[in-house]
């Protein structure tokens, strides 16, 4: 496997949808290749950098008027 | 004379309220990531609910009702931009296939700071938040769903209107976007050989 081939497979690789005998060729490329191996830590790090941010909370002004919304009858 | 909330009504109204209590703050989150804007984003959400109730005889319950809402409030957000023209994508930003652009910025060297120090920092996540803007309100929209949300990818399919093919280009895409962008942040002196320079 080449590092462009590794490119177009590492989301599908992450996803669990290869076959095995791609995952290993994959996993073979990996222990050989730096670069490539410093591009997956690079964006296994950028995934936990997303999960370690605060998330997002709907402002109580819009959820206030939503659940108003919810309780009218139809008109 | 209007009728009055007869079963089905009450019923959808029950399964959105707890649609709202349950996913609320996710929902939201879809809308402010595609859109960057809090104003749009509570207007994507309240239009959203607004359709939810009626078109829900549309809802014939092959997904659950959060992950039709999710697919509404993008759709709504989506519209909004393009109302107040803030979203006119190019031809090749949102390709479905991986493109030259990709596998250029794949070949950007390796961060080198060790994860704790890159993951912890205040300022990392502020960088992550001004890199986004880089992306496509598209790309946004799938980083949320699968890297905040870590939803599978046949429901960021559902919700996108995608192929799950589709999801992991635009995933793979935002991502390659965002290191390349966090890059200067990350990156210490010492840097690895780039992806592409040993056994391309």
């Amino acid at each position: 496997m080449k590092c462009d081939e590794l490119l177009r497979q590492l989301t599908e690789y992450e996803d669990g949808v290869l076959p095995d005998d791609v995952c290993q060729e994959l996993q073979r490329h990996l222990t050989d290749c730096d670069p490539c191996t410093g591009l997956k830590d690079d964006l296994e790090a950028l995934s936990r950098i997303c999960r370690s941010c605060t998330p997002a909370r709907m402002p109580e002004e819009v959820r206030r008027r939503l659940a108003e919304r919810l309780g009218e009858p139809v008109s | 004379m209007s009728p009055g909330p007869d079963g089905a009504d009450a019923t959808r109204r029950e399964a959105l309220s707890r649609a709202l209590v349950e996913e609320g703050d996710r929902l939201y989150a879809l809308a402010l990531r595609t859109t960057r804007d809090p104003d749009l984003a509570g207007d994507a959400v309240q239009e959203a609910f607004a359709s939810a109730l009626e078109k829900a005889d549309d809802f014939r319950g092959e997904s659950r009702w959060g992950t039709w809402l999710h697919r509404i409030v993008f759709n709504k957000s989506i519209d909004l931009l393009r109302r107040r023209r803030r979203y006119e994508p190019l031809p090749d930003e949102d390709s479905d296939r991986l493109t030259a652009e990709d596998e250029r910025l794949a070949r950007r060297a390796s961060w080198t700071r060790a994860p704790d120090e890159v993951v912890w920092g205040a300022e990392t996540r502020m960088a992550m938040e001004r890199a986004l803007d880089d992306l496509t309100p598209l790309q946004r929209a799938v980083f949320e769903l699968k890297e905040a949300g870590e939803r599978p990818t046949s429901e960021v399919a559902e919700i996108l209107d995608l192929t799950p093919g589709a999801v992991r280009v635009h995933l793979h895409r935002a991502r390659l976007k965002l290191r390349a962008r966090l890059g200067d942040h990350c990156r210490g002196r010492e840097t690895t050989p780039s992806a592409g320079e040993a056994k391309a």
